[in-house]
């Protein structure tokens, strides 16, 4: 059999397309081993509910969704278990180029490293694949591929209206990190305990790296608030009560870590594990990601015009949207925010160019 | 000839091994100088820090390349994708010479990618003016003094850059306007018009246009190296929106890596080197043998080649000349001026906030603005005569970015009102002040050269290949700090005009993050007042050459880049020939 399409495509992922010539698949003799359970994600089962319920006060569900619907702590647990795969080429580092390790074992029937069995069975198979696969998107890409995500079609060129014609997902794929990407993220994720290469620079310290550390002790600490506060566990806390817990002056450098995450996790693209099915996004009325459909859908020779989408243009408001305004809270938010800005001024007569009144 | 190359972290064709032009750095004006030098049957060598996401780059397959860039937020903006990671390489700054610099993340960081900063820029591509090239003659002689301030006039004119000001157009595939709505009247003569005409404008722009012509000014077309048709082999711009910041994932933009660099690897006589980070060029007397770097297997190797060029941006270009000659004043710099009149551009942000939604992330971020506070006449021949102060171009721009907004309103002024966590922070994003009904205008005023501001190697911060990394010494001049003051009025009335709500100026003038950067190894014909010639060769070496803006004597009140590739385009012809 030849893996043709997922070789390709995971060749391509780590820059070495043609790299490896396709062969067929052959068996090495087994030594029979036990299949190995697969790596288990960072977060505990306990970790992960204190997440999720802490997220859900960051960003509350009332009439519409919020943090728990997004599937926030699914994208903080996929970031903080980030390279956590079989490490099938033995360089110690786990990533899409464990991929090319499992084919070439596949493809030669030989492999430098023990590991690429992945699923431990004693043979090079597509099982391996498989197995890599599913180990290493326990945790999320750093950086997905692209360029296209599937939820947007091409547009139909005769028509310049969107086609039936949608491309594949490219942003399940992981793009490919070079050593010193893979030295930064290592920092960020587990810390720089064993990274001499960054010894100097005071930028490699602190809350910027060790991400797993932050979150055991910021979630300890989120516990221990709760009893001292409460004399509960944060879970049997009303929301009100997990509030209060959470704006506690000792809370305050993990809540800020922890916002940060919660809205990367509601308004990223679903494939780093938040956002699920593009929730966020609706939410605040956001496009996403648009390509390759776009906004303009090209230019009509006949009439000498750009066709855009027409529920969402991009030279004029959508279709019957109104000059209605901010709510009046925020605007008087804004009015203290702003009025100590150099230049501020609320002018008089305010008007909406282009929306029909 | 053997394309693509099957080589990992190769490009082109990897039988060459002996190169008549080794090239550091494949940003804009490293793509240029590949391609010209290809074109005259040279062969090159181009060697990148980062990473490739361009994957085909080097295919003649139609339709290649596949770009890994996509839409994507968090990759592209908070992930630091082809970008300089600070927990890889940060730099320090400080304003003043008297403190050691402190380590600073993002000090005017610019690409790490192939196609270097242009992949992630929304290709703004003005031209300079006439005026532009002789700025220190034109200030002398209009009476204006600034005391500190280091102006010089270029060793060549606006007529003789403008040939390859258009070839750069060309080849780039610049959208734009010379005549009727949109034309920029402070726009010196041009030998030809643009070879698209503009992209579909996006709404954000019409409003701020809207309000920029009823205060009296005149509202442009942005030019910019985006198709508006299908151009050169590649697809035409479709809107999608996040642009600034994001590379292209359709090829839609005409940056270097995908419109010269391409044609470059095509002919066969150009390889790139990517993930290989050059730490010094090794030379002897007047003459530079070869290239030490530091490969993606942490392996240092050298290459050799006849020509040199530096084109890794001003700050790393700069940086290399001192690591290059441990414990001598640096490789090139009998001057003393390596390193010095480093410039960016003052920005001044007005921002309005309105009634309606702007739908930011639609749009190529930039599709209009205006020149009227670039301070020179109609034509761009002389300064304004009514004396006011040399700003700089404007940008009409909003916010495309979700993530980012909602970080915004963790800022503590915010959340002291909202509150730091609940409905507070949902309401904000529900009703997106500071996002959907936002639009700004841009100002890139004029930065005013500086012997003081300087680039040199900080004595105690290394990055993550054990180099020192650039400090960085910059202070703004009252010259562009007045220029700032004078304008902040003016552009919060356009914003007014244009129906907003709030209007108010951002008190944070930003110079560190602007990408403009210049300066550094300044050309002039005096090389006891220049680093390098007309031509771009250092005075001191018979074959180095400056391939991007660190040759800038000053840093006019445009964006670089069109001008850096046309630099480029001539000093490579000038070595093909």
């Amino acid at each position: 059999m030849r893996l043709v399409l997922t070789r390709r495509r995971f060749l391509q992922l780590a820059g070495a397309a043609g790299a490896v010539s396709i062969v067929p698949l052959v068996r090495r003799a087994g030594a029979g081993l036990e299949p190995g359970p697969p790596l288990a994600p960072f977060l505990n089962e306990a970790q992960y509910s204190l997440v999720r319920d802490a997220t859900a006060r960051i960003f509350p569900s009332d009439s519409t969704p919020g943090a728990l619907e997004a599937g926030v702590a699914d994208y903080i647990q996929g970031m903080l278990s980030l390279l956590p795969a079989a490490d099938a080429n033995c360089d110690g580092w786990r990533g899409s180029a464990d991929f090319i390790a499992v084919i070439r074992a596949i493809g030669t029937g030989t492999s430098d490293c023990d590991q690429s069995d992945v699923n431990r069975d004693g043979q090079y198979t597509e099982a391996d694949l498989t197995s890599a696969r599913v180990s290493l998107f326990q945790a999320r890409a750093v950086f997905a591929g692209g360029p296209f995500s599937g939820r947007q079609p091409f547009v139909d060129p005769e028509t310049l209206q969107p086609s039936d014609n949608f491309p594949r997902d490219a942003f399940l794929d992981f793009a490919p990190l070079n050593r010193v990407q893979r030295i930064a993220w290592e920092a960020r994720i587990r810390g720089t305990a064993n990274l001499p290469e960054l010894s100097g620079n005071p930028l490699a310290t602190g809350s910027r790296v060790n991400l797993r550390q932050q979150y055991s002790d910021g979630l300890t600490l989120i516990e221990s608030q709760s009893q001292t506060i409460f004399g509960k566990s944060f879970a049997e806390l009303t929301p009100a009560q997990q509030t209060q817990v959470l704006n506690s002056a000792p809370l305050r450098s993990f809540v800020n870590l922890l916002r940060a995450h919660t809205v990367e996790g509601m308004f990223s693209a679903p494939e780093y594990g938040g956002n699920r099915d593009g929730i966020g996004w609706s939410l605040i009325g956001y496009g996403g990601d648009s390509q390759p459909l776009g906004y303009t859908l090209g230019f009509d020779e006949k009439t000498q015009s750009y066709v855009e989408r027409s529920d969402r243009p991009n030279s004029r408001p959508n279709p019957g949207e109104t000059c209605g305004g901010l709510s009046t809270p925020v605007q008087t938010l804004l009015r203290v925010l702003l009025g100590m800005q150099p230049e501020f001024q609320e002018f008089d007569e305010p008007y909406c160019f282009g929306v029909p009144s | 000839m053997s394309l693509p190359s099957a080589v990992p972290g190769v490009l082109g064709e990897t039988s060459l091994d002996d190169f008549d032009v080794v090239i550091i750095g494949s940003g804009p004006g490293g793509c240029a100088a590949a391609h010209i030098l290809t074109q005259a049957n040279l062969s090159v060598l181009v060697l990148e820090a980062g990473n490739n996401y361009f994957l085909g780059l080097d295919d003649p397959a139609p339709g290649k390349p596949t770009p890994l860039f996509g839409s994507d937020e968090l990759k592209q903006s908070a992930r630091f994708f082809g970008k300089q990671d600070p927990l890889i390489e940060p730099r320090t700054y400080r304003e003043n010479a008297a403190v050691p610099g402190l380590a600073n993340g993002d000090v005017n960081t610019l690409g790490r990618t192939v196609g270097g900063a242009w992949i992630h820029a929304d290709v703004k591509v003005p031209r300079f003016n006439e005026v532009d090239f002789r700025m220190a003659s034109a200030l002398h002689d209009a009476g204006r003094v600034y005391d500190g301030a280091n102006f010089a006039d270029w060793p060549l004119t606006y007529a003789e850059l403008e040939p390859w000001y258009s070839m750069a157009e060309q080849l780039s595939g610049v959208s734009g306007t010379t005549t009727g709505e949109g034309a920029d009247p402070f726009a010196s003569p041009r030998s030809g018009p643009y070879p698209m005409p503009p992209n579909n404008r996006m709404y954000a722009d019409l409003v701020l246009s809207e309000g920029s012509r009823l205060a009296g000014y005149h509202p442009i077309v942005y030019p910019a190296a985006v198709n508006s048709r299908p151009y050169d082999g590649r697809p035409a711009c479709v809107s999608c929106g996040l642009c600034s910041g994001y590379g292209c994932p359709n090829n839609s933009k005409g940056s270097g890596a995908v419109t010269m660099l391409r044609k470059a690897l095509l002919t066969g006589r150009c390889q790139v080197r990517y993930n290989c980070f050059v730490t010094r060029l090794v030379h002897s007397g007047r003459t530079v043998t070869g290239v030490e770097y530091i490969d993606d297997r942490s392996d240092r190797l050298t290459v050799g080649g006849d020509r040199f060029i530096l084109a890794a941006s001003p700050i790393e270009d700069a940086r290399l000349c001192f690591l290059s000659d441990p414990g001598g004043a640096g490789l090139g710099n009998s001057s003393g001026l390596v390193g010095r009149n480093l410039m960016f551009h003052l920005q001044t942000i007005a921002v309005g906030i309105f009634k309606q939604r702007m739908h930011g992330e639609r749009g190529q971020s930039v599709t209009g603005g205006m020149v009227d506070f670039r301070g020179v006449e109609p034509g761009g021949m002389a300064l304004a005569k009514d004396g006011r102060p040399l700003g700089g171009i404007i940008e009409f721009g909003t916010n495309s970015e979700a993530i980012d907004e909602a970080k915004q309103y963790g800022r503590q002024e915010i959340t002291s009102i909202a509150g730091q966590l609940g409905l507070g922070l949902k309401q904000l994003m529900l009703d997106s002040p500071l996002r959907d009904h936002l639009a700004v205008m841009i100002m890139q005023a004029e930065d005013a050269p500086q012997l003081g501001n300087r680039v040199d190697l900080d004595p105690s911060v290394t990055d993550v290949y054990g180099v020192p990394v650039p400090r960085v010494t910059h202070v703004s001049h009252a010259f562009e700090l007045q220029a700032s003051q004078y304008y902040q009025p003016r552009m919060v009335e356009v914003i007014g005009k244009a129906g907003a709500q709030f209007g108010f100026v951002n008190p944070d003038l930003d110079k560190l993050g602007t990408r403009h950067v210049m300066g550094t190894l300044r050309m002039g014909t005096d090389p006891s007042a220049s680093v390098c010639n007309a031509a771009g060769k250092f005075h001191d070496l018979d074959n180095l050459y400056c391939g991007d803006g660190a040759v800038f004597p000053t840093a006019s009140g445009y964006n670089p880049t069109l001008t850096i590739i046309a630099l480029a385009l001539r000093m490579a012809d000038a070595i093909g020939g």
